[in-house]
């Protein structure tokens, strides 16, 4: 019971985690939530969770890497809310989405020539602010998915188990994702 | 057998969904034949394959970009800090 690393709450100065790792924990949250003030709501739970469970840290890890830990499954917990798509009638959602986009197996929308040099269309804060827009678009339930997948170095199976979903649920949310957001960029910025 | 059925009739409606997959995850290998084959005559599946990529790399900008805005003010620091210290 005496470890070394077990910690008493009396030992532990919140204000002193604050400082030390709230720049940490706001930088790991932010991309994945994408809107500063759930980021920062995420954060003060996290820092309020551990220092309420402070017996519960093994030791084993570095804090931040323990806070880091409890704050993927506060931002899990965030996008599971917003989850009201079972794994049910995946391929129907998926039949039905792709009709919006094929005739008879054939593209039925328009995909025009994007020709753009990446670097300097990135340089373009009006296309940016595009992209945000057409991402802001996409539903929250399927764009979770695929704001994990492409904001975090989390892999396919870690990002399923946070949402409780099944891969192939995954799957059909990343390319629903993709296609719509494509078919936003394509009528918002490269058809004329 | 079924690897030339496959490359035969895939078309564009399957296509899209193995590279919108291909983004995340290597595919088997007769899947990989066949998408190989179909973009080479379907003029609109390069595009959306080209298209596919330069999603993925603005994608990755926003990610770094993101990432060096996230600086925590002061002012939502001490936020935090109020709303922690008063829950405790
Ligand atoms: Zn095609």
């Amino acid at each position: 019971m005496t470890q070394l690393s077990s910690k008493s709450t009396q030992d532990i100065d919140p204000n002193e985690w604050i400082d030390a790792h709230s720049d940490v924990l706001y930088k790991y949250a932010l991309p994945r939530v994408q809107q500063r003030d759930i980021a920062e709501d995420m954060v003060q739970e996290t820092f309020l969770a551990a220092l309420k469970n402070i017996d519960s840290f093994s030791g084993k890890s570095t804090i931040q890497t323990w806070l880091i830990s409890i704050l993927r499954h506060k931002i899990a917990d965030y996008y599971r809310k917003s989850n009201r798509e079972t794994d049910e009638n995946i391929d129907d959602i998926l039949e039905d989405f792709q009709s919006h986009f094929f005739n008879k197996k054939k593209w039925k929308v328009k995909l025009s020539d994007w020709r753009a040099n990446p670097e300097e269309l990135f340089s373009q804060k009006e296309f940016m602010l595009v992209v945000k827009a057409c991402l802001k678009k996409l539903p929250r339930a399927i764009a979770s998915a695929f704001i994990l997948k492409e904001m975090s170095d989390v892999d396919s199976k870690e990002i399923c188990k946070d949402l409780d979903i099944s891969e192939s649920n995954l799957w059909v949310r990343l390319h629903r994702s993709r296609m719509s957001l494509r078919q936003c960029l394509e009528e918002n910025w490269f058809s004329d | 057998m079924s690897n030339i059925f496959k490359i035969l009739t895939l078309k564009c409606k399957d296509a899209s969904v193995l590279l919108t997959r291909m983004q995340d995850e290597p595919l088997s290998k007769s899947d990989r034949l066949a998408l190989k084959f179909h973009v080479m005559i379907c003029k609109p599946c390069r595009r959306f394959k080209k298209q596919l990529e330069l999603i993925k790399r603005v994608m990755s900008v926003f990610k770094s970009n993101l990432t060096k805005l996230a600086q925590l003010t002061d002012k939502q620091r001490e936020r935090i800090r109020k709303k922690v210290l008063s829950k405790l």
